[in-house]
């Protein structure tokens, strides 16, 4: 069996003393694991951190092999973004969810575009923090989507008006808008209103479209595998509600 | 095993434990102890009988020493007021051979990984906002690798830090000493043309 393809690097754990076992996102084959001789090593380690665009091989006798990649560097992108804690953490929380959520093998080409396109934006020095919190929180609404759990932002889920939408059901994930939502605005989550056109947000919007995803991560996605949301997003959050 | 001998093949079990030797290789070193007995084999034996008695973990900083405080954080010719902050005893032995730097060090024990599973408690992070707080230290330098893991234990140092009134430095990235530029990665030379100053 083999393979080539382009990759996003996720993760790489250290396996003995040079090598790892490579955590990979790749164009068309999906989520991939892969043993990595000599990974750990000088040529490689730099190569191999999250965020940096490879091309790799993978060999393996059987398909259900676990296989061995061998890496080419295509992109750097780790170096630009961990300079900053921000761009650090969106990406380390983005890393983990996929690395937690998504399945093996399994071609998940539109969340590889978008994951592909928010390492470009946060590796690009000229984008705002607030441009990039905003694009993280829009990746997370995505994968909810492309995971089977969308949030439906198309419509007021009562009165079926497409304006003035203000707030989400925590149980359906559908819109309803200001007037609809009076009654129940304690019970119901904030909708930015960055999901809805591309208008500036402030730190109070951000600070709501993480817990408005959040709250249907952990729902949908991450309370059934018995585990609660990376800790490098409450750091991501944590750095905005400072 | 193939040596027939039970505390040879032992011996061999053992050796072949350690970092950068397989089976082979600790068959290879126990012959070559067994030859050597008297010049070799007795002398490490007790060295590593020595060690294994008498080595403790400083309690300050994480060095290992034959004492708690270490010589490390005891001598008095070195600078009490900077705080270099490493990932592992490897790299405090690393840093102190380089013979660039005479100030205290401070061990992590590790960096945050969500991969592996490290926490921030798992780690020294306490311990060194304690010893950052102590009045004395003016600096505190982070000297974790420059990789993501390593990058992303900085921050959240350097966040836990923010308001006790300590400068907080970092070691530079870039060009190794002997480095030419042509056999350099990606990252090394972004790193390095970020990084560059007046000269």
């Amino acid at each position: 069996m083999e393979w080539s393809d382009e990759g996003l690097v996720l993760g790489a754990q250290k396996y003995g003393e040079n090598d790892v076992i490579l955590d990979i996102l790749t164009l068309e084959h999906g989520r991939a694991k892969g043993f990595v001789k000599g990974g750990s090593g000088r040529r490689l380690r730099g190569v191999l951190q999250s965020g940096n665009s490879v091309v790799v091989t993978w060999r393996a006798r059987l398909a259900t092999n676990l296989g061995r990649f061998s890496v080419e560097s295509s992109t750097a992108r780790a170096v630009h973004i961990y300079g900053d804690m921000v761009r650090l953490s969106a990406m380390n929380s983005l890393a983990t969810m996929l690395i937690k959520l998504l399945p093996e093998r399994e071609n998940v080409e539109n969340i590889y575009a978008g994951y592909e396109a928010i390492l470009n934006l946060l590796s690009d020095a000229d984008a705002t923090l607030n441009h990039c919190a905003i694009a993280t929180i829009k990746f997370e609404a995505g994968l909810l989507q492309s995971l089977g759990f969308g949030l439906d932002l198309s419509a007021c889920a009562l009165s079926g008006e497409v304006d003035n939408l203000s707030h989400v059901s925590p149980k359906s994930g559908r819109a309803v808008t200001a007037t609809e939502a009076e009654p129940y605005v304690d019970k119901l989550l904030p909708l930015p209103a960055f999901f809805l056109n591309t208008s500036e947000a402030t730190t109070q919007d951000i600070l709501d479209g993480f817990n408005l995803t959040g709250y249907f991560l952990r729902r949908h996605l991450f309370h059934p595998l018995g585990v609660d949301l990376p800790e490098e997003r409450s750091r991501l959050v944590a750095s905005f509600e400072k | 095993m193939t040596s027939h001998n039970p505390e040879i093949d032992a011996l061999v079990h053992l050796l072949g434990k350690l970092p950068g030797l397989g089976p082979r290789s600790a068959r290879r070193a126990v012959l070559f102890l067994i030859k050597k007995r008297v010049a070799i084999m007795t002398p490490l034996a007790s060295a590593i009988n020595k060690v294994a008695e008498n080595i403790l973990v400083c309690d300050t900083c994480g060095n290992l020493d034959t004492v708690s405080p270490c010589a490390i954080c005891t001598d008095p010719k070195r600078d009490q007021t900077t705080l270099c902050v490493v990932e592992d005893v490897a790299d405090l032995w690393a840093l102190d051979r380089a013979q660039g730097y005479n100030g205290l060090y401070h061990i992590l024990g590790g960096v945050l990984s969500a991969l592996d599973g490290v926490r921030p408690e798992d780690l020294s992070i306490d311990n060194l906002i304690m010893r950052a707080q102590n009045g004395t230290v003016k600096e505190v330098i982070l000297a974790t690798n420059a990789t993501v893991d390593g990058q992303t234990t900085a921050h959240y140092i350097t966040d836990k830090l923010q308001d006790k009134g300590v400068e907080i430095t970092a070691i530079a990235h870039g060009v190794p000493v002997g480095g030419e530029l042509d056999y350099l990665d990606d990252g090394t030379l972004t790193a390095a043309l970020r990084a560059r100053k007046p000269f």
